[in-house]
C-alpha cells in the first residue's frame, strides 16, 4: 500500500469540499484514514484541510469555545474580527460549549488561538505568582 | 813470660826503699800492667756493649716516657674530645628534640587548622542544604497553596458564571479588541 501524503489528501479534500457536500467529504476523509490506520492523524489533518481552504478560497474555518452558548451578536463581532485580522471572504464559525474554560471565549483557528478565556487568565496569574 | 818479667822486677825491687815497706816494684808492676790489661779488656769487651746496653735501655726507657707522655697526651686530648662529642651530641639532642617539638607541634596546629576548616565547610554545606531545603519547602508550599487558590477560584467562578454573566463578559473582552 502506497504511504499517505498528508498535504496532498489536504489539498484534494478541499477541492472536494467545493463541490460535494461536506458530509460525503467527512465520510471520504474518515474511511481513507482508516484505510491507512492514520485515524490518530484526524486532528492535523483537518488543521491542514482548513488551512488549504483558507489558500485556496480565502475561506476562514474557527471553532469558539465558551462554557454557555454566545449571543449571535458576539458571534458576529467574532466573525467580524476574524475576517479583518486574516482577510479572509468567507468566515465559518463552529461553536462548542466548554465548561472548562470557566468565562470568556476561546477561538480556535488553523493559523493559532485567540484566548479570551477566564482559565487562560488564571494560568497566567498562576505562572507568575510562581 | 810475663810470670818472668814479674819475678826479674820483684828481684830488683826488693833492693829499694819501697821494700822497706813492703812493697814490691814488681808486683806494683805487675798489678799496673795487670790491671791496664783487665781494664783494656773490660773496655773493649763489657764495657761497651754495657755503655750500649745502658744506652738501649735509657733510649728505651726515655721513648717509653715519650709514649706514656704521648698516652697521656692523647688520653687527655680524647678526653677533652670525648667532652666536646658529648657536649655536640648533647646540642644536637636537644636540637633534634627541638626540632622534633616544633614539628609536632606544627603538625597540631595544621591537624587543627584542617579539622577546623572541614568542620566550616560542614557547616556550609549543611547550611547550604538546610537553605535549599528550606527554599524548596518554600515554594512547594507556594505551589499548593497557589494551585488550591486556583483552583477555588475557578470553582467560585464557574459557579458564579451564568449565560448572562458569560455574554456580559465576552462583550466587554470583544469591545476591548475592537477599540485596539
Amino acid at each position: 500500500m502506497p504511504t499517505l501524503n498528508r498535504a496532498r489528501l489536504a489539498r484534494t479534500m478541499a477541492q472536494l469540499m467545493g463541490k460535494y457536500p461536506t458530509k460525503a467529504v467527512a465520510e471520504t476523509l474518515a474511511a481513507t484514514l482508516a484505510d491507512y490506520n492514520k485515524l490518530r492523524d484526524s486532528d492535523l489533518l483537518l488543521r491542514d484541510i482548513a488551512v488549504e481552504l483558507f489558500e485556496s478560497q480565502g475561506i476562514l474555518t474557527a471553532t469558539v469555545l465558551s462554557p454557555h452558548p454566545l449571543p449571535k451578536a458576539s458571534l458576529n463581532v467574532i466573525t467580524k474580527l476574524l475576517k479583518d485580522h486574516y482577510h479572509a471572504k468567507e468566515v465559518v464559525l463552529e461553536e462548542k460549549t466548554m465548561p472548562e474554560i470557566l468565562g470568556g471565549f476561546k477561538v480556535v483557528t488553523p493559523f493559532g488561538d485567540i484566548d479570551g478565556s477566564i482559565q487562560q487568565q488564571l494560568n497566567q496569574l498562576k505562572t507568575k505568582l510562581l | 813470660m810475663l810470670i818472668l818479667i814479674a819475678q826479674a822486677a820483684e828481684t830488683t825491687a826488693e833492693a829499694g826503699g819501697l821494700g822497706a815497706l813492703g812493697i814490691s816494684w814488681t808486683s806494683l808492676l805487675f798489678q799496673v800492667v795487670n790491671f791496664a790489661i783487665v781494664l783494656f779488656i773490660l773496655q773493649r769487651f763489657a764495657y761497651k756493649p754495657i755503655v750500649k746496653i745502658l744506652q738501649d735501655r735509657r733510649r728505651t726507657i726515655e721513648e717509653s716516657l715519650k709514649n706514656a707522655a704521648e698516652i697521656a697526651e692523647t688520653k687527655k686530648q680524647l678526653s677533652s674530645d670525648k667532652s666536646k662529642i658529648l657536649a655536640d651530641a648533647h646540642t644536637e639532642a636537644s636540637a633534634i628534640v627541638q626540632r622534633g617539638q616544633e614539628q609536632a607541634k606544627n603538625i597540631v596546629i595544621e591537624a587543627e587548622q584542617a579539622a577546623t576548616e572541614r568542620m566550616a565547610r560542614f557547616l556550609a554545606q549543611g547550611q547550604a542544604q538546610l537553605e535549599t531545603e528550606v527554599s524548596r519547602a518554600k515554594q512547594s508550599l507556594k505551589t499548593e497553596m497557589v494551585s488550591l487558590v486556583s483552583e477555588a477560584t475557578a470553582r467560585l467562578i464557574q459557579q458564579k458564571m451564568d449565560p448572562k454573566s458569560n455574554a456580559k463578559l465576552v462583550k466587554e473582552s470583544l469591545e476591548a479588541v475592537e477599540e485596539e
